[in-house]
């Protein structure tokens, strides 16, 4: 390799590169903070017409109605109804959209005003201005008499959107990445005969300017076959993807340039580089999934300068090259993980912060896991609290791990007699619950445990007992957790150990029977130690297992009573789909989880290679 | 030198196994009984063939139709199985030569890597479910046997290379420099030498994947909304349901569904224990 014979000059190019990207990062981030600016001045503008339009519009509608509700008040005086007034404000709307800037005009109409989102059962289009949408109510998810699905959809989130306008400010820029192009403002008209809400869609006289993102990822991708693809190949390949990578960021900085020259000439005075810069980190921060590609993009660009500079991305570059048959062999299955694990995993944790609320996510910052820690306002002895949860979950695995493993352990015990008859036979019927799909047991055993006709209370009625309802005391319901559980598992511990049994040199034993030791020594000096180092692993992998044994939880007891029995990970389950899809919220206790497990293994693991030495 | 045990200890540690065998062994006999009989109540008894054999459960659930009249227990009898291979085959293909990088080369961060594959295989994807549910419905994989495939095959591969490395470490590297010699590629020697060698190490791992992704219900319950989308467990949860209960036609089905993976299991059952435990013995 070239780049071992010389390694200052590497070094060098490092620092070079290093450099180049850091100003083209700081290149981006200060012309993402221009757009900024820029937007939010057109913002500005936007807001101000729309206000006026508004404004102008209120007045007249507000007329209609009460002439319209005195000329209805001689025929029906109890339905506070505006027909009479509504071919007027139809005309009055119309006139509206036929002006070039409102795209939409419409007066709806709450029945149930005061309460929050549930009253959009109740909103009734009362005049619009627009033919292709009839007087007539919006019900539920798009199924509005005489309108298409889509259409009485698009309305219906539209209408929500006003309602929602009215009850925190009247007037609001709303910027979706759906829909950047419209102004929708919303005005309350409150009249003694109920509350009418006039909204309006205008197209904005100013654009603002969409960051774009994907020339940061071109910027950034570039910027990256430049010190990797030029040390991935040889002789003229090298220059080659040098240039590639070279022309890779020149295009992107040109397409940017370009693109801000269009707008430059009316953009407003800056405040300064750091000014710019700080705007420019806030620009740089969409919402949803492109935020997330937002930020591992920018971790990537910070993190590339720094690894340039310290010569770890050179090293790492040429370990990739020298090692590059293995790379090769790793790769597919690596970006399988990348994609399949790492991916999700990264969302996951990201989620925790965000709030989901009907399809949107919403930036709360750390606001689901103070929740979750601080219980969230309920009692240590309340189901829904996390220390409740944690605790049950600590008692059912550690009990469970107990019971596999004595059970395990003295079924493997009796077994290792070498003159025992038919322990083959006793072995392969032993096993048979590890045989069974596990989400079968569960349902089998909480057949078992049915009130009515399940065996286990037929068995206590044989015993001269009472029937028990299992799954209406928690302690009951644990129990029977518990036992499925048990049954579950432990064929699993008893197999292990009767493996590492075999490997416990006979000698041993017959040495110790010649010094006269009894039957209970042999079995705690020699056999307990020296099965030590292979149970270790095994019950670490088992209170792993245990800990987060869904199957069983969800099937067998499914929390009952009260959601008592329930543990960590049916908790987050029925956060995220049972309860209001409150994925975030679910998501940071997946990530408590994995960080309670990550402990405990970081924990045993060290137990484990302690132990290891001392039995080696 | 071994004492002969007196026979009245050999009778209590027959006594003994035999009662734990039996308290083992009744709750499978249970339910064959069940499924074998009318009704819907669970008779205490030990012996599996009750008195009136009958094959209605059997009849039931095999005949299963949707609204529209399509056959429901073939369909996901082709759903549970199609997924099932899909995720055997990427599985294996990627953690092959993943496991054969592991064993045969010595490449910085190859310790991270094997860690890296280690703790993946102990969080199970159900820690993963939430955002690998809002991914799929991002991408509009939800109710599909590819997102499904996806999905397994994250807790197929760790497991796969764990297994498959396990066994390449044990096959002599002479045979692969004889290859050289004989003027084998690096790529030639893992495909015509070591890959062969290795057949019955890949069969456990692919049948394993196949096991696993067979008896598969949670991440399927919740993915999948669409009955003729289910897979086999998901079916069979339905029976049981919250409302209606028909234990059944549930205990023909967990018979019909969990025979074929149970017969594997006795198969692989010595390869599996090996496996798992040198997993946890390396880390």
């Amino acid at each position: 390799m070239l780049s071992r014979a010389r390694p200052h000059r590497a070094s060098l190019r490092g620092v070079v590169y290093a450099w180049l990207l850091g100003a083209a990062l700081l290149g981006v981030l200060t012309l993402g903070g221009m757009v900024r600016q820029r937007n939010l001045a057109f913002k500005a503008s936007n807001e101000r017409l729309a206000r006026d339009r508004l404004e102008s519009m209120v007045g007249p509608v507000r007329e209609s109605i009460m002439q319209g509700q005195q000329g209805q008040a001689a025929a029906s005086a109890s339905t506070g109804s505006v027909r009479g007034a509504t071919p007027r404000l139809r005309e009055l709307l119309r006139a509206e959209v036929a002006r070039r800037d409102v795209s939409q005009a419409v007066l709806l109409r709450s029945d149930a005003v005061g309460s929050s989102l549930p009253f959009l059962r109740d909103v009734r289009v009362v005049a619009s201005g627009d033919s292709s949408l009839p007087p007539g109510p919006i019900r539920g998810k798009g199924r509005a008499a005489s309108l298409s699905p889509a259409r009485a959809k698009e309305l219906y989130d539209w209408s929500g959107r006003v309602m929602e306008l009215r009850s925190r400010t009247d007037l609001r820029w709303i910027a979706r990445p759906g829909a950047p192009e419209r102004i929708e403002v919303g005005r309350r008209i409150s009249l003694s005969r109920g509350e009418f809400i006039l909204g309006l869609r205008l197209l904005p006289v100013a654009r603002p300017v969409a960051v774009p993102v994907w020339l940061l990822l071109l910027l950034l991708l570039g910027g990256l076959a430049l010190p990797l693809g030029s040390r991935l190949v040889t002789g003229a390949w090298r220059w080659l993807a040098s240039a590639a990578g070279m022309a890779l960021m020149a295009g992107a900085c040109g397409v940017l340039l370009a693109g801000y020259g269009s707008w430059a000439a009316r953009a407003p005075a800056t405040t300064g580089a750091l000014g710019l810069l700080s705007a420019g980190l806030r620009a740089g921060v969409p919402s949803g999934g492109l935020g997330y590609l937002w930020a591992l993009c920018s971790l990537v660009a910070l993190a590339i300068p720094l690894l340039g500079w310290r010569g770890t991305g050179h090293r790492a570059a040429r370990g990739l090259v020298e090692h590059r048959v293995a790379a090769a062999y790793v790769l597919p299955a690596g970006l399988g993980m990348l994609v399949l694990v790492l991916v999700p995993f990264v969302v996951g944790i990201g989620l925790g912060f965000f709030n989901h609320c009907e399809g949107h996510f919403e930036y709360v910052g750390l606001a689901n896991f103070t929740d979750i820690l601080s219980g969230g306002g309920t009692s240590i002895s309340d189901p829904l609290n996390f220390w409740f949860t944690l605790g049950v979950t600590l008692l059912w695995t550690s009990l469970n791990v107990l019971l596999h493993l004595s059970i395990g352990l003295a079924l493997a015990l009796l077994l290792k007699d070498p003159l025992l008859r038919g322990k083959g036979v006793y072995r392969v019927l032993l096993i048979l619950p590890w045989a069974v799909p596990n989400y079968i047991t569960a349902l089998m055993w909480k057949g078992m445990f049915h009130q009515q006709f399940g065996a286990v209370n037929q068995l206590l009625g044989l015993l001269g007992m009472e029937k028990v309802s299992w799954f209406s005391h928690f302690w009951t319901s644990f129990t029977a957790n518990v036992v499925t559980n048990t049954w579950l598992g432990f064929p699993f511990m008893m197999v292990v150990t009767l493996g590492a049994l075999q490997s416990i040199p006979k000698d041993l034993y017959e040495a110790a029977e010649v010094d006269g030791a009894s039957r209970w020594y042999q079995l705690t000096r020699i056999t307990l130690p020296l099965l030590k180092p292979a149970l270790l692993p095994a019950v670490i992998l088992g209170s792993i297992w245990t800990f987060n044994m869904f199957n069983v939880i969800y099937l067998v007891s499914s929390g009952e009573p009260a959601g008592s029995t329930d543990i960590l990970i049916t908790e987050a389950y029925r956060w995220a789909f049972i309860r209001h899809e409150r994925y975030g919220l679910a998501a940071a206790y997946a990530t408590l989880i994995f960080l309670i497990l990550l402990g405990y293994s970081l924990l045993t693991n060290r137990v484990a290679k302690g132990a290891e030495e001392t039995f080696k | 030198m071994i004492r002969r045990r007196s026979p009245v200890r050999t009778a209590l540690v027959h006594a003994l196994l035999i009662t734990v065998t039996v308290v083992t062994l009744f709750p499978v006999a249970l339910v064959v009984r069940k499924s074998l009989s009318p009704g819907n109540e669970f008779e205490l008894s030990l012996n599996p063939i009750p008195p009136k054999v009958t094959t209605e459960h059997y009849r039931a659930v095999l005949s299963a139709r949707d609204f529209s009249g399509s056959w429901l227990f073939g369909r996901q009898l082709y759903n549970s199985f199609v997924v099932a291979l899909l995720t055997t085959i990427l599985g294996v293909f990627l953690a092959s030569t993943a496991a054969y990088a592991f064993s045969r080369f010595r490449f910085p961060g190859r310790r991270f890597g094997m860690m890296i594959f280690l703790v993946v295989q102990m969080f199970p994807a159900t820690l993963l479910m939430i955002p690998l549910y809002v991914i799929l419905d991002k991408l509009g994989l939800l109710d599909t046997v590819a997102g499904l495939v996806l999905v397994y095959s994250t807790t197929a591969i760790p497991f796969c290379v764990f297994m498959l490395k396990g066994y390449f470490d044990t096959i002599p590297r002479e045979l692969e420099e004889a290859a050289w010699i004989d003027g084998a590629s690096r790529f030639g020697m893992f495909w015509r030498v070591v890959l062969p060698l290795s057949k019955p190490a890949l069969a456990v791992t692919a049948l394993f994947s196949f096991m696993t992704a067979w008896n598969e219900y949670i991440l399927a319950e919740t993915f999948l909304s669409n009955e003729a989308s289910y897979t086999l467990p998901v079916m069979l949860k339905h029976y049981v349901g919250d409302k209606s209960a028909n234990w059944g036609a549930f205990a023909a089905g967990a018979i019909l569904v969990s025979m074929p993976v149970m017969a594997l299991f006795y198969m692989l059952q010595k390869a599996l224990v090996s496996g798992l435990t040198a997993g946890g013995v390396k880390g």
